[in-house]
């Protein structure tokens, strides 16, 4: 049996390893992160297009 | 609606639809504290006439000498655009703790609404180049801004323009709108 890799050695990174399913794991939970990220920013845009009020404050100052 | 114009122009226009549009509600002093309380509008769409607002931009930024100041504007007229998914839950004024009504998206009064056959709403989808989502404008919210503020908040709040016939059919439904007649409710006690 062959065991020379089908790709050119340019592409053979060092200490490669299959996926472990830990590391899998821990990518999902970062994507769950991320996605909740963005739904919060999404639901957060949604809001901003609606009107909203602003009330500005100053006092006078008299020269 | 795919009757867009992003080019921008000099002038104001009917029909430019613009961002992020402020209306002062009031501005009171008190014990030497000014308050200043506004409404920022994502979008408002611009209802005055175009000959209106071309005579004004003409006197007023062109400059040209004229013997009075009969043909220059006080104010713009225009209308909110609100996120027409806002419009069916009634939420879309939720921001200024106001609740509206409903309106059922996939029932008559939600399809009487995108066909534009409630006089006092205008329904606009745009295409994929503008940022606005499917949206209506409501008459009834109608306000006016100063014409000097919005010519420069213009230069960087311009969206695009309704086209031809599309925007004076949107300033002709506003008119009827603003014109109907309140018959008393003989059915009342």
């Amino acid at each position: 049996m062959n065991n020379e890799s089908p790709f050119s050695a340019e592409y053979n990174i060092a200490g490669a390893t299959e996926p472990q399913p830990t590391v899998q794991e821990t990518i999902s939970l970062d994507e769950i992160n991320t996605t909740n990220d963005i739904i919060t920013k999404i639901e957060s845009d949604y809001n901003l297009s609606k009107p909203r009020r602003k009330i500005l404050r100053a006092r006078i100052i008299k020269r | 609606m795919k009757n867009i114009i992003t080019q921008r122009k000099a002038r104001l226009s009917q029909g430019d639809i613009y961002k992020d549009v402020e209306f002062i509600e009031y501005a009171i002093e008190k014990s030497g504290v000014v308050e200043i309380s506004k409404i920022i509008f994502p979008f408002v769409v611009v209802l005055t006439q175009d000959c209106d607002l071309n005579q004004d931009y003409t006197i007023r930024w062109a400059r040209r000498a004229t013997s009075n100041h009969d043909q220059k504007l006080i104010s713009v007229i225009v209308a909110p655009l609100y996120n027409i998914e806002h419009v069916y839950k009634g939420e879309h004024l939720s921001e200024l703790k106001m609740t509206m009504a409903e309106i059922t998206k996939n029932k008559t009064p939600g399809k009487t609404l995108r066909q534009n056959k409630t006089p006092r709403y205008h329904y606009l989808e745009f295409p994929n180049s503008v940022p606005i989502v499917s949206s209506i404008i409501d008459f009834k919210h109608y306000f006016t801004v100063n014409v000097e503020y919005l010519k420069k908040h213009k230069k960087n709040n311009f969206i695009c323009q309704v086209g031809p016939l599309y925007r004076e059919d949107i300033s002709q439904r506003f008119a009827s709108y603003l014109s109907r007649i309140g018959l008393p409710d003989t059915n009342a006690g």
